[in-house]
């Protein structure tokens, strides 16, 4: 395709918003309705994902410590539990530790406590086991179970804890979420592209005339169908511009929002808007959407015969 | 240049009837001649307009025009065929959105013409219909007369080996309606093969030209008229 062609259909798609703005706004809008919709469950699934998955990475194992095991017995320990391929870390927590962990969290609740040096530790010491990303961002509750139950009976072990409730609480969360997210953006997508196709059909059908004036005159299926793909690729192309400007000004107040409102959840700092390479992938979808939604609709009008279409039914 | 063997159009109703716009239709039009078609409001000659024009398909029989069968047209061959006639429609069908110029030069853009010489033989084209004034205005803002004009202008601007027109001078006063009809007649003493499909007798009567008659989706007899 020569520049040449390609100036004159911009040209003519250029003519064609200026003849019919009207047409050509209401196209435009309802394309970026569609996709700020698209590209807000986007941003949204993606940021649900993060949070999900960094509370995942909280999940950790607990291994109490018997009161008198020793040292070499704590070494053995921590290299079989090192071993396991699960494991991504261990980490000693002394009886001391365990105590200023405590005082530290309950602080605000007995200040006292901060002070008071003869405060007893009624904590045993423990081995914080770190897991390795998989098991603790799906939240894998059998094999955590069978993993604490394997590590409950090795010698030194007095018992393990790794939040069972919770862990299976967040597992049931993290596994509806995504089931229900993919449903969601399934039907939301779908609806999409229904109205997209048709806001570009009932555009296209309005200029019925147009194609089959060009049928009559002799111009070839390419020569009709061209400026209507430039048409529908420049209209995907600036919905998804004004679809990301729409999503990213709904992103800056979410976090005002969760900033001022939800602090507590410490959640801002965790979401984030689509990094560039994510958001050049959107516009170029919505770009190849409008194109094709444009090229499909002229082709189902375009097959040199538009205009005996209009004639009464044939018998 | 065209002819027509046992030609059949018919339309289904909305009550499911067939009804036939033409009925077994047989005709021949030679190369260089130049053939009125007169008959009756709903006798058919619109009807069998878009059957030489391509703008619809025969239901049965055999339509050749200018060398292509027109039942048998394909998506690819037939721009080919629309490149080679030249076509008046009774709405005109001008593209809003062009202005006069770029409507007369349509033909001569999608054959790929450019630059001076499509510049001169489109001007030269509105000259011919006197509409050269208006080449920078919208069909919107001319009279019916005068899109008339414009899409005679469209019609002959690529020469084309066979021009079809129905009712060419419905819109217009008899002394546009004669000067339209000159234009014809030094195409047709060009080359061009002339088929105008009208009800206007008058004009007919004044022009020593051959006639066909259709009536009920039924040719008549052919005959020769003298001024």
């Amino acid at each position: 395709m020569g520049f040449s062609l390609i100036a004159q259909d911009l040209k003519q798609v250029l003519r064609t918003w200026r003849r019919q703005p009207v047409t050509a706004s209401a196209t435009l809008v309802v394309l970026s309705a569609s996709l700020a919709l698209i590209g807000f469950m986007l941003v949204t699934s993606l940021n649900m994902k993060r949070i999900l998955a960094t509370w995942g990475e909280k999940v950790h194992l607990s291994v109490y410590l018997e009161d008198d095991v020793s040292p070499n017995v704590i070494s053995a320990l921590q290299a079989k539990l090192k071993s396991m391929p699960d494991v991504r870390d261990v980490e000693m927590i002394s009886k001391k530790q365990a105590a200023d962990f405590f005082r530290e969290q309950m602080a605000s609740y007995a200040p006292d406590l901060l002070d008071d040096s003869e405060f007893a530790t009624p904590f045993p010491a423990s081995l914080k086991v770190h897991l390795a990303e998989g098991i603790n961002q799906d939240g894998s509750v059998e094999r955590m179970d069978a993993m604490a139950k394997s590590i409950g009976g090795l010698d030194g072990v007095e018992d393990v804890s790794y939040g069972q409730s919770w862990v299976r609480s967040y597992s049931s969360f993290f596994q509806t979420v995504s089931a229900g997210g993919a449903v969601i953006g399934l039907i939301l997508l779908m609806g999409s592209l229904f109205v997209i196709g048709n806001s570009v059909r009932a555009s296209i059908n309005q200029r019925r005339d147009e194609i089959e004036i060009l049928e009559l005159v002799g111009a070839s299926r390419e020569a009709i169908r061209r400026p209507y793909l430039i048409e529908g690729l420049i209209i995907g192309f600036i919905a998804a511009l004004i679809a990301l400007t729409i999503n990213l000004g709904l992103f800056v107040w979410e976090v005002g929002l969760m900033k001022s409102s939800f602090a507590f959840a410490r959640m801002a700092t965790e979401i984030r808007y689509l990094n560039p390479l994510e958001a050049i992938g959107f516009v170029a979808v919505a770009t190849m959407i409008g194109g094709m939604a444009s090229l499909f609709t002229v082709r189902s009008l375009n097959d040199g015969w538009a205009a005996a279409r209009r004639v009464r039914g044939d018998a | 240049m065209i002819s027509f063997s046992h030609v059949y159009k018919t339309y289904r109703g909305n009550e499911g009837r067939a009804s036939h716009a033409l009925r077994d239709v047989s005709l021949e039009i030679q190369k260089g001649e130049f053939v009125f078609l007169t008959g009756p409001s709903g006798a058919g000659k619109t009807t069998l307009f878009r059957l030489m024009s391509a703008f619809d398909r025969p239901s049965s029989g055999v339509a050749s025009v200018a060398g292509y069968e027109i039942a048998q047209l394909t998506a690819a061959t037939l721009p080919h065929f629309r490149r080679r006639i030249g076509v008046v429609f009774q709405d005109f069908k001008l593209l809003r959105d062009r202005t006069v110029f770029e409507n007369v030069a349509l033909p001569l853009d999608i054959r790929g013409d450019t630059g001076s010489s499509l510049q001169r033989r489109v001007m030269d084209g509105l000259d011919g219909v006197g509409l050269a004034h208006k080449a920078d205005e919208f069909p919107e803002s001319l009279s019916g007369g005068e899109q008339q004009r414009v899409a005679i202008a469209r019609a002959l601007i690529h020469k084309p080996g066979l021009l079809i027109a129905d009712e060419p001078t419905g819109n217009l006063d008899p002394e546009l309606s004669a000067e339209i009809m000159n234009l014809f007649e030094r195409a047709n003493a060009q080359g061009t093969t002339v088929f105008v499909a009208t009800h206007d007798h008058a004009m007919v009567k004044s022009r020593a030209k051959r006639v066909l008659k259709i009536h009920a989706g039924q040719m008549g007899e052919g005959l020769w008229v003298s001024p």
